[in-house]
């Protein structure tokens, strides 16, 4: 999978495919929610800053700009509301939480870090494509035909002219190897 | 430091007196920071693709608020009243220096004046309530007329408009005038701010301008009209963010330095000298509730770059070098 093949799903959101939407949930929200943990420290909070990104894109959906990477917009939705998060709390300011007030103001510094940010957009841009640029060449089509844009088996074969048998042949094949190499956060896409 | 006790910190594993330590170890320095930075980034970076997070239950809940029906207008259960904001941002040149209430020099017209640090509530001839902000002024005939109820604004105020179908209610606040059939709003109309703020809480409100056809605003909304451009941008607001000031509450959302500064000095009558016009280029979020100006300041020395320091009547705004 690369950009163009995950923009696909983007674009599918944008048309308001639902399938689409979900894939892209399992496949980003486990690292955006491990991204939102370590600056907000908050597991309850980061499960709602990346849920709340979701919701977000989708009621956005009409007005995406298709052409960003998806990885890179994820990630910086994800960023802009861990810092509202951090910077909310004064509201309930009590005076004598210092430590807390200096730990989100290092986290809001730390978030504003262009090298880190960086790095962990292309990280999150790599760990995906990574594991499906593993696949044998038509394994891999086969399974971004049919996990990534959403074709059932029939018109998967159809589009690259192999059986339907073939098709599922391959899918056992992909979702084997993708088992292994993204056992953990694809197991519900599997 | 160690980067394993920094990950334990990022991992939220460390308390009390170990916490402080690593605290201030990366405010020490500005280096210090930068390692911490990369380090919980690489630190995020591993821990891609871990099962951290449940992603078919957490779905569950984005998948029901993405396919829930939104409702076209919360403000339908809200009643008839119509509360509107109206905010001009005019900065301090006008210092009334007076709480009563007079007949002015003019006719028939009456002055409300607040100074800094004092609000207060002035009834209007027709029954209509208005609570009057900090440092704001207010002028209204002693009598309105048959045809029409009009106001002059200059600072914030909230108002509660006796209901009149017969004698539309229209507030003057700089080149921006609103126009209501009766109703709750509130207007903010400081002297030379550069933008006039108008929020509709409730129902609805027309606004006119000689530059521009005239707007009906919906509920929860903001229009912000530009004065220097001309611009008028319509944005959507909280009823926090809105009405906050009647309770109290300052609220600052993304608030560069210099109107933080104006609304402190309004609020508190106090002074503030800007010692590095740098810090100008500073933001600011959150919400006061009620706090005392030395505990709104420290608040901002912890949580940005400035630091305060008190000198005859002034407050002086220093870059922090920690």
């Amino acid at each position: 999978m690369n950009i163009s093949e995950t923009n696909d799903l983007l674009y599918k959101v944008s048309k308001g495919d639902r399938k689409a939407f979900e894939t892209l949930y399992h496949l980003y929200a486990n690292n955006l929610y491990v991204i939102a943990k370590s600056y907000c420290k908050d597991n309850y909070v980061a499960e709602e800053i990346v849920q709340g990104v979701f919701v977000n894109l989708w009621d956005k959906r009409k007005k995406l700009n298709i052409e960003r990477n998806v990885g890179g917009y994820l990630y910086q939705m994800v960023k802009n509301r861990c810092m509202d998060v951090l910077r909310k709390p004064l509201k309930v300011i009590s005076i004598e939480d210092e430590d807390k007030l200096k730990e989100q103001y290092i986290s809001i510094k730390a978030l504003q870090d262009e090298r880190a940010s960086e790095l962990l957009e292309e990280e999150l841009k790599k760990r995906i494509s990574d594991a499906v640029a593993l696949l044998p060449k038509t394994c891999k089509k086969v399974f971004v035909k049919t996990k990534l844009e959403g074709r059932n088996y029939k018109q998967t074969a159809e589009e690259l002219n192999i059986s339907v048998k073939t098709v599922e042949s391959h899918m056992t094949k992909a979702l084997k190897h993708m088992r292994l190499h993204l056992r953990e956060f694809l197991s519900c896409l599997l | 430091m160690d980067d394993e006790i920094l990950i334990r910190f990022v991992k939220g594993q460390l308390f009390g007196k170990e916490k402080s330590e690593v605290i201030n170890w990366i405010r020490r320095s500005e280096a210090n920071q930068e390692h911490y930075n990369m380090l919980v980034a690489r630190y995020s970076a591993s821990q891609f693709n871990s099962k951290s997070l449940d992603t078919i239950k957490s779905y569950q809940k984005v998948n029901r608020a993405t396919r829930r029906f939104k409702p076209t207008d919360i403000q339908k259960t809200l009643g008839a009243a119509a509360v509107l904001l109206i905010g001009v941002l005019l900065f301090g040149v006008l210092k009334p220096d007076t709480l009563d209430v007079f007949d002015g020099g003019d006719g028939q017209l009456v002055r409300a004046v607040t100074p800094r640090g004092v609000s207060r509530t002035v009834t209007l001839p027709d029954g209509t309530v208005v609570q009057l902000n900090v440092d704001s002024e207010l002028s209204y005939p002693k009598e309105f007329q048959d045809s029409i109820r009009e106001v002059h604004l200059i600072g914030e105020a909230y108002f509660e408009v006796k209901r009149d179908e017969q004698r539309p209610f229209v507030v003057y606040a700089g080149e921006m005038n609103v126009r209501v059939l009766g109703t709750s709003f509130n207007v903010r109309s400081y002297r030379n701010d550069s933008e006039i703020k108008t929020t509709l809480v409730e129902g609805s409100v027309k606004l006119e301008n000689n530059n521009m056809k005239p707007i009906i605003l919906e509920p929860m909304q903001t229009a912000l009209f530009d004065r220097s451009e001309k611009q008028l941008d319509i944005r959507d607001i909280s009823v926090e963010e809105a009405v906050s000031w009647k309770s109290g509450k300052l609220v600052f959302k993304g608030t560069p330095l210099k109107d933080v500064l104006e609304d402190l000095e309004r609020k508190y009558d106090v002074h503030f000298r800007v010692d590095d016009s740098s810090l100008y280029d500073n933001l600011f979020t959150g919400t006061f509730d009620n706090l005392s100006v030395e505990e709104v300041l420290r608040v901002f020395r912890i949580s940005s770059s400035i630091s305060f320091d008190k000198k005859g009547g002034e407050i002086i705004l220093y870059k922090n070098r920690r």
